[in-house]
């Protein structure tokens, strides 16, 4: 649980907004200097400036063309980092609704006593905050999240810092509680960047992160100074644009909150004199009664070790060849099934032969079959199509039709003969 | 993983790791291991930088406070030709005769930096420590069992001019063949290293003239794009075997993503113009946005030739949601990967012989001749990408035309009409329009 948490985003990509990323980094050098953890710091970046490949000086950030101090550091944790910094996971991050696997370090582990110091910094306009060139978020869903978060006591106060063009525009939807805002720019105004420095070739800081890391730069631990004081951080001669701040939503006067408060991790420190007795760490693993620390109890592994490039076992594999049927069979096949295809259906088209039986004349049938057989038979070979339908009385007296479907058909007509 | 070392390890999905067959095999004990639960993914787009090092750091067990840990600064580290940081974990023997095995996490870090421009800038052949960390070593971490600095003299020993200071003792041995390393060994848990000198820092120098040959390695691979424009290419691997006499065996594992459609039909190996087939092909094709595609070769190669790889690809149109935030930029391919067991001669640096001191991180392995894995160059595609200002041109021309159109036109049907009275006018303004109204001779107001 952080009592005094922060936020820090660095919305913008590509290495012309190089001075977004060393906002970022010098306000972590400066919180860090005065206490906050990295355990209670998180930091997105969108992008990498320290190891990208157009940085002359790599793993290194500057703020400053002097290049005095690397606020990159060999001691930076970066969170969120690259395609991670989306308006969806920074807003789940505030609710704390993140996947069930995601990191501790990762969460925002605030509860209704933490301090929370949200600074953003990047690309914005009225009303909107932009994330990575692609994606924007508003200042109803970030009053939402702040709203959602005062409801599920996430918070107890936040102070909002907001390095942006137009950024007064961000906080004007703010309605939950003890909430401190302070903006770089008016609406309809651009925030706009310090210096550049020719060695690495783009703006290394803008004016008011410049300005108000002046300001840290004389808070220490124990300093007394307020909150107040940060609104009078960057006036207008250096700053070019107008610092705007929100205070309504505060309930403490700001006058007598301190910037260690929410910069800083000053803990109450109370001096006791009584003694108290630590056991050493040996005594209480023993007297654990029956805990095993060795999970692996009971796995024996044997003693053999891996081939690590199993040679054999590939070529043996590569000369399984999967079965195939021999080479014209699939196209027999295939020639079969539409034959049979062609000639079922083309049944149907051709018209119908009716190879009619007098009935009643003293023929058996067997003769006018016989005769018929022949008839079908001569067909067949001559490969002409037919149809048979015999209209015949099988010695019942009525004709009974039958229809046989040998091939396709023609007419067929048989006149039995007279008596012979 | 991800939030322990500050990486987006959270970005490996399905559709970026695939199941190989043979390429990975345990370096631990135990050979039991069933194949279907092993998982090979890569990120190629991830950078490696000093938000990664400090949690590796942290890992040791005296941190960057003490011993050589406290040469690792990022400054000077990334300003190499070559870094790379790893956490192997295994189980092993505890003792060579026992049954009883336990976990081992090695870690280790690769930093590769360019001395003949450091020479060149400087005019001396050499290097110092300090030259290469920024710092000296100030003393060993307390709680190690076992902390040394080996200096590799093997191919500069011969050279006019040699010296290293401080001396300390020389390590030879054998491996193999005819390949003979030396090295000189600074013991640092020992109290005579810092008897003589505060803080140590070796340095080596040699003649400015006499520059040092060292043998090329065996196996040498490269990877890279062919073809133009944005429908089709090919990727080329080039498989170098320097070896004068002996051939070498290979197992190349390629893993494509899914939007690169393969043509697994047009995969040719070829030696000096003439067919080389492979003498295992096992290639999964991918399944859109479910798996990439991935492709293991076993290879001979024969000596002292140069074995190319070619497969052609086309590519494929995403959704307009899945293109990542700069997507001009391209998407990268990962490494491939090729595995051989080589010669003990191989010249390779880093003390790779079965004997070598510092064996105790490699693969438990009886064979003779030493694991190597190598990982190709990451490729860069661009992939034909659509216009992103579209959806919002769309939008407004939509609905500009329905206001100003459909809305008019629905005004004009949906309305009632009525007819409005005109404001009255003043007193005043009535009266004077009045009187002209009446000598006009119009109705009044």
């Amino acid at each position: 649980m952080c009592q005094y948490c922060l936020i820090q985003v660095c919305t913008s990509r590509f290495w012309f907004n190089y001075r977004h990323v060393a906002n970022v980094l010098s306000v972590y050098r400066s919180v860090k200097r005065l206490g906050i953890p990295d355990s209670h710091i998180i930091m997105m970046l969108a992008d990498d400036m320290a190891c990208n490949a157009r940085n002359p000086r790599p793993a290194t950030v500057f703020n400053n063309a002097h290049e005095q101090i690397n606020v990159y550091g060999d001691d930076v944790e970066v969170d969120y980092r690259g395609y991670e910094v989306t308006v969806e996971n920074f807003v789940r991050l505030l609710m704390g609704r993140v996947p069930p696997n995601t990191p501790r370090s990762k969460r925002l582990l605030s509860d209704e006593r933490s301090n929370i110091l949200i600074y953003m910094t990047g690309h914005g306009g009225d009303g909107f905050l932009k994330f990575q060139d692609s994606e924007e978020i508003t200042n109803i869903e970030l009053a939402d999240a702040f709203e959602q978060m005062w409801q599920k006591k996430r918070y107890h106060e936040i102070a909002f810092i907001m390095d942006t063009c137009q950024a007064v525009s961000m906080y004007q939807k703010f309605y939950s509680p003890n909430i401190v805002a302070i903006a770089s720019s008016q609406v309809g105004e651009d925030s706009l960047s310090h210096h550049v420095d020719s060695s690495i070739g783009v703006y290394v800081i803008d004016r008011f992160t410049y300005y108000l890391l002046e300001f840290l730069e004389k808070i220490h631990p124990a300093s007394q100074n307020t909150m107040d004081e940060l609104f009078r951080v960057c006036p207008k001669r250096d700053c070019i644009s107008t610092p705007g701040q929100r205070t309504d939503l505060f309930s403490r006067d700001l006058s007598t909150v301190l910037i260690t408060e929410f910069f800083g991790s000053v803990r109450k420190v109370e001096l006791v004199t009584r003694v108290v007795s630590v056991p050493s760490l040996r005594d209480l693993l023993t007297t654990v009664p029956g805990k095993k620390d060795d999970i692996n109890e009971g796995v024996t592994l044997s003693n053999v070790f891996a081939d690590q490039l199993p040679v054999a076992q590939m070529v043996q594999k590569g000369k399984q060849k999967e079965w195939h049927p021999p080479d014209g069979f699939i196209l027999a096949f295939w020639a079969l099934v539409l034959l049979v295809f062609f000639k079922t259906y083309a049944v149907a088209q051709f018209p119908p032969v009716a190879v009619v039986g007098n009935p009643g004349l003293n023929r058996s049938s067997m003769e006018i079959r016989f005769v018929v057989h022949i008839m079908i038979w001569h067909r067949f070979l001559r490969q002409m199509p037919f149809l048979v339908t015999s209209y015949d009385t099988h010695g019942y007296g009525t004709p009974i039709l039958t229809r046989t479907y040998t091939k396709p058909s023609t007419l067929v007509l048989i006149s039995p003969t007279s008596e012979g | 993983m991800s939030g322990l070392l500050c990486a987006s390890f959270n970005f490996i999905d399905k559709t970026n790791t695939i199941a190989p067959a043979f390429g990975f095999r345990p370096m631990g004990i135990g050979n039991e291991t069933d194949e279907s639960y092993l998982r090979y993914a890569s990120l190629p787009r991830e950078i490696v930088c000093t938000e990664n090092l400090t949690p590796w750091k942290k890992l040791l067990p005296c941190d960057s406070k003490a011993g050589l840990a406290t040469l690792l600064a990022g400054g000077k580290l990334f300003n190499s030709m070559y870094y790379s940081l790893g956490l192997h974990f295994r189980p092993v023997p505890m003792r060579p005769d026992d049954a009883g095995w336990s976990w081992q996490l090695t870690q280790t870090l690769t930093v590769v930096f360019d001395g003949f421009v450091r020479s060149k800038l400087t005019g001396t052949n050499g290097w110092t420590l300090s030259s290469l960390f920024g710092r000296p070593l100030d003393g060993p971490c307390p709680i190690a069992s076992r902390s040394r600095l080996y200096v590799d003299i093997t191919d500069i020993e011969q050279a006019p001019g040699f010296s290293l200071n401080p001396a300390g003792t020389t390590v030879t041995e054998a491996s193999g063949m005819d390949r003979k390393y030396s090295y000189v060994l600074y013991n640092l848990l020992q109290p005579s290293t810092f008897a003589q000198v505060k803080r140590l820092n070796p340095s080596v120098n040699w003649d400015a003239d006499w520059d040092m040959q060292s043998q090329r390695p065996w196996l040498h691979v490269e990877r890279f794009l062919t073809g133009v424009g944005l429908h089709h290419g090919g990727i080329s691997s080039l498989l170098h075997n320097r070896h004068p006499n002996r051939s070498l065996t290979v197992h190349h594992q390629d893993t494509l993503p899914w939007f690169l459609r393969v043509y697994s039909h047009t995969l040719t190996v070829t030696t000096a113009g003439k067919a080389n087939p492979p003498s295992y092909v096992g290639y999964r094709p991918a399944r859109d946005r479910e798996r990439p595609h991935q492709l293991e070769l076993l290879l001979t190669l024969p000596p002292a030739t140069i074995t190319r790889v070619d497969i052609q690809f086309e590519r494929a149109l995403l959704t307009w949601t899945e293109y990542p935030p700069d997507a001009n930029h391209g998407v990268h391919i990962c490494a491939a990967v090729v595995t051989a067991v080589l010669p003990d001669s191989d010249p390779c640096t880093g003390l790779c012989s079965e004997n070598s001191p510092v064996s105790f991180y490699r693969p438990l392995v009886r064979d003779t001749g030493h694991l190597s894995r190598l990982y190709t160059q990451t490729l860069l595609v661009s992939l034909p990408t659509p216009d992103f200002s579209m959806p919002y041109n769309v939008v407004c021309l939509t609905c500009t035309v329905v206001a100003i159109g459909f809305g008019s036109f629905h005004n004009i049907l949906t309305r009632s009409f009525r007819t409005r009275d005109p404001a009255q006018a003043s007193g005043i303004v009535r009266h004077l329009a009045n009187l002209i109204r009446r000598w006009r001779g119009v109705p009044l107001l």
